[in-house]
C-alpha cells in the first residue's frame, strides 16, 4: 500500500515537471505590443510604417504632379541603409508603405531590383516559347517619375542598467530628371529599457 | 573628276545627316554634354545599384553598450566553454599522431648516452605514455651510471 502510494506521488511528480518545461506557443494578435529585450522589433516596424504611410499619402507633391502632368505619379523603390546599431530589414515597412500607396490609387510602383531581373528574364523566356499573340515586348516598362531612398540612424545612451535607444527613420522622395526632393518623411521611436 | 567630288560630297552628307538623325535632338535647356555622362553611367547600371533596389544596404555600427558587451562576453566564454571537450580530443589525436616510437629492447649507445636520453624524453614525445617514460627513465639511470662510471675510469 504504501510502496503504491509512493509511486503514484513520483508519477504525479514527474508529470508536473515534464508539464512544466514543455515549450508553450500561443498565436496573438499582430498589432500586439510586446517588447521582449528592448530591441528593434515589430511593433517599431508597424509604427514607422504606419507613420509614414500616412506622411507620404498627405503629401502636396501628389497633387502637385497630378496637376502638371496629368496622371499618377510612377515610383520606384531604391535602396534603404541601415546606419543604426541593430540589424533592421526595411522591407517590413517599405512594403506596407508600398502597399498604402497602390491600394489608395495615389500613385504607380514599379518593380526593381532582383524582381526586375526575375520579370526581365522571364520575358527573355517569353520571346522563344510563347505563342506570338501573348509574347511581352522589351522596351515598353513604365519609366519611374520618383526614386524612394532611406536612412535608419541610431543613437543608443547607455549606463549600468539603464539604456535609451533613438531611431530614426528618414525616406526622401526624389525626381528622377531633375533630382529635386519631392518630399521627406521621418519617423522617429525613442525607448527607455531598463534591465 | 567631277564626278568623283561629287561623289564625295554627297557621301559626307549623307553621313553627317545620318549622325544628325542617330543624335536626338537636345531638350530646352540641355546640357550638350549630357552623352558623357550618360555613357559613364550606363556602362555599369546593372552590376552597381540596380540589382539593390528594394533591398537594405546593413551598414550597421557597435554602440557603446557595457552591458550588452558583458552578455557578448559571457556568450562567448560558454561558446568557447562547449568547444573545450572537442578541442581537448583533437589535441589528444595530434599527440598520438606525433608520436615516436622506438625500440626498447635494441641497447643501442644513445640509451647510455644522457643527452640523448633527454631529448628524447621530453614530455611532448612521451608524457602521455607513462610506461614508455618509466623504461626509459629506468634507463636514462643506468646509462648515467655507466657514463659516469666509464668517465671516472677514463
Amino acid at each position: 500500500m504504501k510502496k503504491s502510494i509512493i509511486a503514484i506521488a513520483f508519477c504525479v511528480l514527474g508529470m508536473s515537471l515534464v508539464t512544466s518545461c514543455s515549450r508553450k506557443v500561443t498565436r496573438v494578435a499582430t498589432d500586439a505590443q510586446i517588447d521582449l529585450s528592448g530591441r528593434w522589433n515589430d511593433t517599431d516596424s508597424r509604427l514607422a510604417a504606419e507613420e509614414l504611410s500616412s506622411q507620404i499619402l498627405s503629401g502636396n507633391w501628389i497633387t502637385d504632379f497630378v496637376q502638371e502632368k496629368g496622371k499618377k505619379p510612377v515610383i520606384i523603390v531604391c535602396l534603404v541603409r541601415n546606419k543604426s546599431h541593430e540589424h533592421i530589414e526595411s522591407e517590413t515597412f517599405i512594403k506596407d508603405i508600398e502597399k498604402a500607396l497602390i491600394s489608395k490609387q495615389k500613385a504607380r510602383i514599379v518593380q526593381g531590383g532582383k524582381m526586375r531581373e526575375e520579370l526581365r528574364a522571364e520575358r527573355a523566356d517569353q520571346q522563344n516559347n510563347s505563342s506570338v499573340s501573348t509574347v511581352k515586348k522589351f522596351g515598353l516598362e513604365t519609366g519611374a517619375d520618383y526614386m524612394l531612398q532611406g536612412n535608419i540612424n541610431s543613437i543608443v545612451d547607455a549606463h549600468k542598467k539603464q539604456k535609451v535607444v533613438y531611431y530614426q527613420i528618414d525616406l526622401e522622395l526624389t525626381h528622377l530628371q531633375t533630382n529635386e526632393k519631392v518630399w521627406i518623411g521621418d519617423k522617429k521611436i525613442k525607448k527607455f529599457v531598463k534591465n | 573628276m567631277k564626278n568623283i567630288i561629287l561623289c564625295i560630297a554627297l557621301l559626307a552628307a549623307s553621313i553627317v545627316v545620318n549622325a544628325q538623325q542617330d543624335s536626338p535632338a537636345l531638350e530646352a535647356d540641355q546640357n550638350p554634354n549630357y552623352k558623357l555622362s550618360q555613357d559613364k553611367y550606363t556602362a555599369n547600371i546593372q552590376a552597381e545599384y540596380s540589382v539593390l533596389q528594394g533591398t537594405t544596404l546593413q551598414e550597421t555600427y557597435k554602440a557603446i553598450d557595457p552591458l550588452e558587451d558583458k552578455r557578448q562576453l559571457k556568450a562567448l566564454k560558454k561558446k568557447y566553454r562547449a568547444q573545450r571537450p572537442y578541442w581537448r580530443q583533437q589535441r589528444r589525436l595530434e599527440r598520438i599522431r606525433n608520436t615516436r616510437y622506438y625500440n626498447y629492447n635494441n641497447y643501442s649507445n644513445r640509451n647510455y648516452h644522457p643527452r640523448y636520453n633527454n631529448y628524447y624524453n621530453r614530455g611532448l614525445y612521451t608524457r602521455h605514455r607513462r610506461n614508455i617514460r618509466n623504461y626509459s627513465f629506468g634507463y636514462n639511470t643506468i646509462g648515467l651510471g655507466l657514463g659516469l662510471l666509464i668517465g671516472s675510469t677514463f
